[in-house]
């Protein structure tokens, strides 16, 4: 790899076009020269304000998401299933068309997805998804 | 204090500071796809475009057009840009409010950034990897979790809780520890630096980077070389090169 691919596909590290709303948002908010508010008239709309991708870590849901991504881990495995087969699972049951692969399978394992219905080790499913959590630690 | 001759109030929208001698690009437009014009004062001038004061806000297409300026201007001079949304009523305005008070501190500024670009860099996790290395270095860890991995999700919630409670601890340490090696490989490289947001599970570094034009090849390869190494643990994001958002300060 001796010249940067300007593109993500040929080297290791990623390089998106920042097209997406979600990157000018992360990119733009918040920054810039900021002029006395006086003179000032705010374009930023109740739209941009719901756009927030910053997750508070400090609750006990927090802890209890990572613990259960820590449980579901399969690393010394005796009698479950691998994590390639886990994902797999996950997606026979149709719980989303999005697990693309081990990562994004884990993360949603870590988001609290709707990602399993084993009944019998999991009567109640009660767990909070994470943007009930981020909402609960703004306030 | 004129008032406006047109009928519906419009203002200025008011995208960057730039020396006054900058060639705007040529076909590019802004906001609502009004032209960019110069607000000269000095060595100074304002890159801004006309905008209906009346008209819904914030929409998402705003956004685009400001960042779509942005990297109009990019390949130029410096640019300082000034925070989306920035309206002002007139040139006048601009002038007495913006340009003029500030015209020193500006035009230091723009001495600083010129032939430089901000590049952002996120390292983010691959979580499944880190949580099987905290999972292996730590015997409590281990023990919690061997206590409650088989049970209902509701039993030993303490035990549950406390789990959690170490694998977040050990997690923000293992970030701040990542973020410091990761840093210290390309602080060399930049003229300045400034952390987005503090290391954590979400990522290790979130950071953005000032760099000379003549060394951004240099680091992108040294980025290239790091995201290589951490293949597997972390992801390496780099975004850019972009205008100097995050080193106008907030004069």
């Amino acid at each position: 790899m001796t010249m940067t691919a300007q593109r993500s596909g040929g080297g290791y590290l990623n390089r998106p076009s920042p097209s997406g709303l979600a990157d000018v948002v992360e990119i733009i908010l918040d920054k810039g020269i900021v002029i006395d508010a006086y003179v000032r008239v705010s374009l930023v709309g109740i739209e941009l304000i719901t756009i927030d991708a910053r997750i508070v870590i400090a609750s006990v849901d927090t802890y209890l998401r990572f613990a259960e991504a820590t449980n579901r881990l399969d690393l010394f495995d005796k009698d479950g299933k691998d994590l390639p087969d886990f994902i797999h699972d996950l997606q026979d049951k149709g719980a989303s068309g999005k697990v693309g692969g081990a990562v994004r399978g884990a993360k949603k394992a870590l988001t609290g997805g709707d990602d399993d219905d084993d009944e019998d080790e999991r009567p109640r499913r009660t767990r909070k998804t994470a943007s009930a959590s981020r909402r609960r630690d703004d306030r | 204090m004129t008032t406006s001759e047109q009928s519906a109030p419009h203002g200025l929208f008011v995208y960057a500071v730039v020396q006054a001698d900058h060639d705007l690009p040529d076909g590019v437009t802004g906001v609502d796809g009004s032209p960019l014009a110069l607000v000269p004062y000095g060595g100074l001038g304002a890159v801004v475009g006309t905008v209906a004061l009346d008209r819904p806000a914030g929409r998402r297409a705003d956004l685009t057009a400001y960042s779509a300026v942005m990297e109009a201007l990019l390949p130029g001079r410096a640019v300082a840009p000034i925070s989306f949304g920035t309206v002002m009523p007139d040139e006048q305005t601009v002038i007495a409010e913006l340009l003029a008070p500030r015209e020193a501190h500006l035009s230091r500024l723009l001495q600083e950034l010129d032939g430089r670009v901000q590049y952002n860099v996120r390292a983010s996790y691959v979580e499944e990897a880190v949580l099987a290395e905290i999972v292996e270095s730590d015997p409590e860890i281990r023990h919690l979790r061997e206590r409650t991995r088989d049970l209902p999700e509701d039993a030993r919630m303490g035990d549950r809780i406390r789990l959690g409670e170490l694998v977040s601890q050990a997690w923000e340490h293992r970030a701040r520890l990542d973020a410091d090696q990761l840093l210290a490989q390309v602080v060399p490289i930049v003229s300045a630096h400034a952390v987005r947001r503090e290391p954590g599970p979400q990522a290790a570094l979130d950071a953005a980077l000032l760099v000379d034009r003549a060394r951004s090849q240099e680091l992108e390869d040294q980025l290239e070389s790091l995201a290589e190494q951490a293949d597997g643990r972390m992801q390496l994001t780099l975004l850019g090169p972009l205008v100097p958002y995050d080193f106008v300060g907030s004069a």
